[in-house]
């Protein structure tokens, strides 16, 4: 029972060659460049986006700009910002044009 | 008592105005929690009803304080002195506090002037006292002549308004009767602490007593109470309050919309007192109605008017009158001491004021540097 199972395997293994040979793309050498070439491509198009995003100030970075420590290089940098003290006087002067006056003291009436 | 003007609405304002005890009343209330609770027709008919009980309790405290009624508590007490005489509680406890003050002003604010006033001819309600056009000039002049010692010695009627305050005697008998001895000689003027008073006694009895609460500001004649309802919910309300220019002789109409400066006030008092406003002609010459005591005739003060913030409308009117009554130097001295907020004017248009006041100015640019024009 051994033997004849040993006899019938190698019949079987020389199958499995052939049929691999067979298999063998001859694109895969162009499909690798493809995939390389993408992945590179992509790769770069993340790094050029990143660049930019580097390059361009947030909107509300004149905000957090207030909160950085001094030693900070960010903070020094010159950047298109909205005058806090602008947003102070309009806070200041917005409860003052609200006020109704409603009486007015002088001396006894 | 007299309604000058029907009661004006707004959405969240309604303002009743009156005159009487001498002086344009104006009580202003916030209606706004109202209106959603309650139709306009309802909250109409409350103010309807609150007006009519304010005229009867103003009525009631003329008919007790005034001077120029001879059957007044104030004037019956004051024609009974060298006995006990059983007042009301509210002559009771404004005398009461009165007194207080008077040992608070080294004696300066004193209820014990009548006689003062009349020689210098208040005998009658201001209305009808005599106000001349003359003179052509200023009332006001930067160089009035202040009283100083040497003036003194022209007066008479100089006194130790401290010992004289001392001998009138307060009592409260086992039955809860006020009874009060007044000395011989002596007579009573409460005008000026009754404003304050019935000021407070009014904002306390809407904001807290009256069954809606409502919140309001009560100006007698320039003397002002806030009522805060206990049970207030909403954020604070704020009043604005303008601190108004003074009177000038050579200005014949009354600069109804020039303000000094304008108060963001929620709650507390504020007083004005000064020597622009009640005025008359009397024995050749113009006449005021602070009197100072130690000179027993109107003072002649480099504070022309004085308007004072604190807790309390009576407290407010007598530290008013008390910085006319002493001065610039000393009433600024004083005011800082003491951490009272407060603006002058003096005879020279200038305008002072103490650190204690700077966070309720609302426009302080209106306070102009240190003068304002004539």
């Amino acid at each position: 029972m051994g033997i004849a199972m040993m006899t019938n395997t190698k019949p079987h293994q020389a199958k499995t060659v052939n049929k691999t040979a067979k298999k063998v793309d001859p694109f895969a050498t162009l499909k690798s460049s493809i995939m390389l070439i993408s992945i590179a491509g992509t790769m770069a198009g993340w790094l050029v986006l990143l660049n930019q995003e580097t390059d361009t100030p947030a909107i509300n970075t004149a905000v957090l700009s207030t909160t950085v420590s001094q030693n900070s290089e960010r903070a020094a940098e010159p950047m298109p910002m909205v005058d806090i003290s602008q947003l102070r006087q309009v806070n200041e002067v917005a409860p003052a044009q609200a006020i109704r006056v409603v009486a007015r003291t002088r001396s006894s009436q | 008592m007299e309604t000058n003007t029907p009661n004006k609405y707004t959405s969240e304002l309604a303002t009743i105005k009156l005159f009487a005890m001498g002086c344009h009343i104006q009580i202003s209330l916030n209606t706004t929690r109202l209106s959603k609770h309650y139709s306009q027709i309802a909250i109409d008919q409350q103010i309807a009803w609150l007006t009519s009980d304010v005229q009867k309790r103003i009525a009631q405290w003329e008919h007790i304080f005034s001077r120029f009624d001879e059957s007044s508590e104030l004037m019956q007490l004051n024609n009974q002195t060298n006995q006990w005489i059983k007042v009301r509680p509210e002559l009771f406890e404004v005398l009461q506090r009165a007194i207080h003050f008077t040992s608070k002003t080294q004696g300066l604010v004193t209820p014990t002037l009548l006689k003062e006033l009349w020689a210098a001819g208040y005998s009658q309600s201001f209305e009808t006292l005599p106000k001349m056009s003359m003179p052509s000039a200023p009332i006001i002049n930067s160089k009035v002549n202040l009283n100083t010692h040497a003036s003194l010695q022209d007066t008479t009627g100089a006194s130790n308004d401290r010992q004289q305050i001392a001998r009138i005697q307060l009592r409260q008998l086992a039955d809860g009767k006020h009874q009060v001895y007044l000395p011989a000689g002596m007579a009573l003027d409460l005008n000026g602490y009754v404003k304050g008073w019935c000021a407070m006694q009014l904002a306390e009895h809407i904001s807290h007593v009256h069954d809606w609460h409502m919140p309001c500001l009560v100006d007698m004649g320039g003397d002002m109470a806030i009522g805060v309802p206990r049970d207030q919910i909403d954020k604070p309300i704020i009043w604005g309050v303008a601190i108004a220019k003074p009177y000038f002789a050579n200005s014949e109409h009354i600069q109804e919309e020039e303000d000094v400066a304008i108060l963001a006030l929620s709650s507390g008092a504020v007083a004005t007192s000064g020597q622009d406003y009640r005025r008359w002609w009397h024995d050749g010459r113009w006449q005021h109605h602070l009197i100072h005591p130690h000179y027993a005739r109107p003072v002649s003060s480099d504070v022309l008017t004085a308007s004072v913030l604190t807790t309390d409308t009576l407290v407010a009117e007598v530290y008013a009158k008390y910085c006319v009554l002493l001065g610039v130097t000393k009433a600024m001295a004083w005011l800082n001491k003491h951490d009272i907020a407060a603006l002058l004017i003096d005879t020279n248009n200038q305008v002072l004021v103490t650190s204690a006041m700077r966070p309720s100015l609302v426009k302080p640019n209106l306070v102009q540097p240190s003068f304002i024009g004539v």
